[in-house]
């Protein structure tokens, strides 16, 4: 009798709590990430959500997450809070799976051009994270050697160039003021400073534009003279690999850059400098690199994935992210945080990058609605430039021609 | 006659010298077809092997005599870890001892003479666990360089790596890892036993606030209280600068970095021992991936997951393929054919890919989306069933006849008459599902959702994924080379039983 009474008795209590218990699924990127946010889970939600009975578990996905995404939203297991990454917004929009947090969520903390980067159609679909930004990573010791003075953040383009060009005259054959990565990844960001635009009122792109020939021109102008090269050159993969070599002078990069030299070249004495001014507006360009908290527009416990939403961008999170060097964060107001007026290498390159996200033309990431095979008429004609088998003015002609066949498809 | 007679002779002797010399180039052909082959399908694996050991896997041109393998080198690696972790192999700097550490620096008569400039800097690459920040050994011991000795323009200098102990008591040496703390310093023991940690001297109550949880230290035991000696370090990452006109001719190691015109050297850890020097990758592929929750390596659990499927999917397939294999080959019923072509040929035809869906859906609702769904994901092998059907057909009937007249039942004669029979068919089916089960990708990466329950393929891509952007490839490496042995190794041991049964001996006349 005793034992049947305890059974029934605890079986009350189990069914009891898994009614009232509510549970809040994430999915995000595998990699760092689980150990990243499972730290962020136990430190800050775990604590604030104790008593609503909410629990939070992260599901990474690994390999490519947006298809991963893609095929969880259509199958309607995806987490209840997930992460949106800005490149692809687009497209995860028009399934309408993502809910709009107009009225949801306060998103004036946020800077500025990132709600921009999550904004389709009038409604906010998503709230930075946190974000990168292109900056100008430079060797220390090859500027010291050619006595050269530094880049700094009044530079112009021509400036840029006339210390690279002088560079790679002092220091001769062996070494090289640039690396450029044949690729609108980075290039994008000298097209933007001209005051191009990536789509027209109609969505179409504009390759024969004088302005993006303007920033074309200059990309490819540095490689003359092996004053700047493509990575390959020295056997490497990317323009960061570049500068571990201790050959390259320059190269542009974002903050996950830093930690890359950390781990690979760490008697490497680097420095960081905004992104150059154009000459003309003097303006600089620079993409937006960013990923966001969404909600699944399905959730059964929109209040519940809300709450979760804004502890995971409250301000204390953000200041923890920051301040243990993992990720910059997308509040403005940490534009102040103590850890940004450090004057370590690493601190200094965070500072740049969070102030380039608001100087000049700054556009998010993307490749709009046709997804990645958009860039590809510009890293062909880029590859052709840099690689000395077309004129410049041969290579726009024939991105224009693809660019115009691929988006009339 | 004679004279055509030794013709003759002449002429044959001449073929036979021709022949020997056909035979002998045959075999050299041949001999020079396998070589070529072997370094074919070896070359990848042994320069993959090779370069998991650089300390810039991805260098070019690729060195194949490198420092880690040169016994000079190895031999030092194991002193400086003596020196600095009283351990040869493991290395790492424990305190209260100190290492020396030589670099001679060249210094012709019009450059600056000055003694190079020796520092120690932050190192702990980024890993699965990058938030656990790690106490650095250049917080924590002291320097001091001099020159020894001098020939010519090239002088040498001494550093003396000095880690002072935090406390001045003495008595038991326990090391324990540090626990989240309240307003104590707290650790946990070996035994498990989590006690608090005294900081007796100014030193260590300086350091208080930066160690970090699961940070492991040297604690001493006296009078009942755990005093802190001082954390642990795996690494001592050293830097020697020297000024323009002055180069660096010589030191213990070479280094692992060259910046700054080579005038600029860094050494990753000059405390390595030889598994920190040879094998630093391999150490790293089993330390820098522990689950923060449970503090154990996730390689490790890859791999012994990867042994439990590829276990559990050998054993299902040797007990359900020779049985279904065996009913297929010998009896009669109703369906059997019906069965053999849609249970186990049209199963063959049809792509893994195409149940992709319907398979996850119905593990999902099982709640198996583990290891032991993928267990039952693969339970039974359709091609497994096809092997054991056509080697059973293959065995002589008499052997059964003969058993029946003994008065053995179906069963008996299966288990005590065929079976031992099968052997070769059993270990060609069990090699064959044990390389299936280690390779396989698909299922594991569709299935297995939390970190610490993959198997190693998985975890492997989630390592490239990590560590490949980072251009880490000396991990990854590290992590594919650990993953291809047990292959090599089962395949080498069970090659040899690819031999026939002998059961056509067993019938005679």
């Amino acid at each position: 009798m005793k034992i049947q009474n305890a059974l029934l008795l605890s079986l009350a209590v189990l069914t009891s709590s898994a009614a009232a218990q509510t549970t809040i699924k994430i999915n995000g990127y595998g990699g760092t990430d689980p150990a990243v946010v499972g730290d962020l889970i136990n430190k800050f939600v775990k604590p604030a959500l104790a008593k609503d009975k909410i629990t939070v578990v992260y599901e990474p996905l690994q390999g490519d997450y947006n298809k991963s995404l893609t095929t969880l939203l259509a199958a309607g297991n995806a987490g209840d809070v997930f992460y949106l990454p800005a490149e692809t917004l687009s497209g995860f929009v028009a399934t309408g799976k993502v809910l709009p947090l107009n009225g949801v969520v306060t998103t004036s903390p946020y800077i500025k051009s990132l709600n921009t980067a999550f904004t389709q159609g009038g409604k906010v679909y998503g709230i930075a994270k946190d974000f990168n930004t292109l900056t100008l990573v430079y060797n220390k010791d090859l500027f010291d050697e050619a006595k050269v003075a530094y880049p700094d953040n009044n530079d112009t383009w021509a400036d840029l160039q006339t210390k690279l060009t002088t560079l790679k005259k002092n220091l001769g054959n062996e070494y090289y003021g640039i690396c450029l990565q044949p690729n609108f990844d980075r290039f994008g960001a000298f097209a933007y400073a001209t005051g191009w635009n990536q789509f027209d009122s109609k969505g179409k792109t504009n390759l024969s534009d004088p302005r993006f020939a303007e920033a074309f021109n200059f990309y490819t102008g540095l490689a003359k003279n092996k004053v700047g090269i493509t990575p390959s050159e020295v056997s490497e993969g990317w323009t960061g690999g570049c500068l571990k070599t201790g050959k390259v002078a320059v190269a542009i990069e974002g903050g996950w850059v830093v930690n890359f030299l950390r781990d690979n070249a760490p008697n490497l004495k680097f420095g960081t400098a905004l992104m150059p001014k154009n000459n003309k507006t003097a303006k600089r360009g620079n993409f937006l690199y960013t990923v966001g908290w969404a909600i699944n527009s399905g959730t059964k416990n929109k209040a519940a994935a809300t709450k979760v939403l804004n502890i995971l961008t409250s301000p204390a999170v953000q200041q923890y992210v920051l301040e243990q060097g993992l990720a910059i964060p997308s509040r403005s107001a940490l534009g102040e945080n103590a850890y940004f007026k450090k004057a370590d290498a690493g601190a200094v390159n965070s500072r740049l990058v969070f102030q380039g996200a608001s100087d000049g033309n700054v556009k998010a990431f993307t490749f709009g609605p046709q997804g990645p095979d958009w860039s590809k008429p510009i890293n062909d004609a880029l590859a052709a430039v840099l690689s000395g088998q077309k004129s410049s003015a041969d290579a726009l002609k024939k991105a224009q021609q693809d660019m115009n066949t691929f988006q009339n498809r | 006659m004679t004279a055509i007679q030794a013709e003759r002779r002449a002429a044959a002797s001449g073929n036979d010298a021709w022949l020997t010399r056909r035979r002998w180039a045959r075999a050299g052909w041949l001999y020079v077809f396998m070589l070529v082959m072997s370094f074919f399908f070896l070359g990848p694996f042994l320069m993959g092997l090779l370069s998991s050991m650089k300390d810039n896997p991805n260098e070019y041109p690729p060195k194949v005599i490198i420092p880690q393998l040169t016994a000079q080198y190895v031999s030092r690696a194991y002193n400086l870890g003596i020196q600095g972790g009283n351990s040869g192999w493991n290395g790492g700097l424990t305190p209260g001892r100190q290492v020396t550490f030589d670099v001679s620096v060249r210094s012709p008569a019009d450059a600056p003479q000055d003694a190079p400039a020796v520092s120690l800097f932050p190192y702990q690459p980024v890993s699965l666990v990058a938030i656990a920040r790690q106490a650095q050994a250049k917080d924590y011991a002291k320097l001091n360089t001099v020159q020894v000795s001098q020939s010519g323009d090239t002088k040498v200098y001494r550093t003396t790596v000095a880690y002072p102990s935090l406390t001045a008591q003495t008595g038991e040496v326990i090391r324990a890892k540090l626990t989240t703390p309240d307003s104590d310093v707290k650790a946990q023991l070996p035994s498990g036993e989590i006690v608090k940690v005294t900081l007796d001297t100014p030193a260590a109550q300086e350091k208080q606030y930066e160690l970090s949880e699961s940070q492991k230290v040297e604690l001493v035991k006296a009078g009942g209280n755990y005093y802190l000696r001082g954390p642990l370090f795996e690494r001592t990452p050293m830097q020697v600068d020297v000024q323009r006109g002055q180069s660096i001719v010589d030191s213990t190691l070479p280094p692992s970095d060259k910046q700054n015109f080579d005038r600029s050297f860094a050494f990753r850890n000059v405390t390595p021992g030889i598994l920190g020097y040879t094998f630093n990758n391999y150490r790293r592929a089993f330390n820098e991936t522990m689950d923060p929750k449970s503090g154990r390596s996730l390689f490790f659990s890859w791999v012994l997951n990867s042994f439990l499927y590829a276990f559990l999917r050998v054993a299902s397939a040797v007990l359900f393929c020779s049985l279904a294999g065996y009913a297929l080959a010998r009896f009669e019923f109703p369906g059997k054919n019906l069965i053999f072509l849609g249970a186990v040929l049209f199963v063959q035809m049809v792509p893994t890919q195409v149940n992709l869906v319907s398979n996850y859906v119905l593990l999902k609702d099982l709640h198996l989306l583990n290891l032991w769904g993928l267990w039952f994901n693969g339970l039974v092998a359709a091609g497994g069933v096809f092997l054991m059907k056509q080697f059973f057909e293959g065995m002589p009937k008499e052997l059964e006849e003969s058993a029946s007249i003994d008065g053995a039942g179906p069963f008996t004669t299966f288990w005590q008459v065929m079976l031992p029979q099968a052997g070769p068919a059993l270990i060609a089916l069990a090699i064959t599902q044990f390389q299936g089960a280690w390779n396989d990708f698909f299922w594991p990466l569709v299935l297995l959702r939390q970190n610490t329950d993959f198997t190693l393929t998985v975890g492997l891509s989630s390592f490239s994924q990590l560590y490949g952007g980072q251009g880490d490839y000396g991990l990854i490496l590290a992590g594919a080379i650990l993953s291809a042995i047990p292959v090599i190794i089962v395949f080498i041991i069970f090659q040899r039983y690819f031999v026939d049964t002998g059961s056509d001996s067993a019938v005679k006349g």
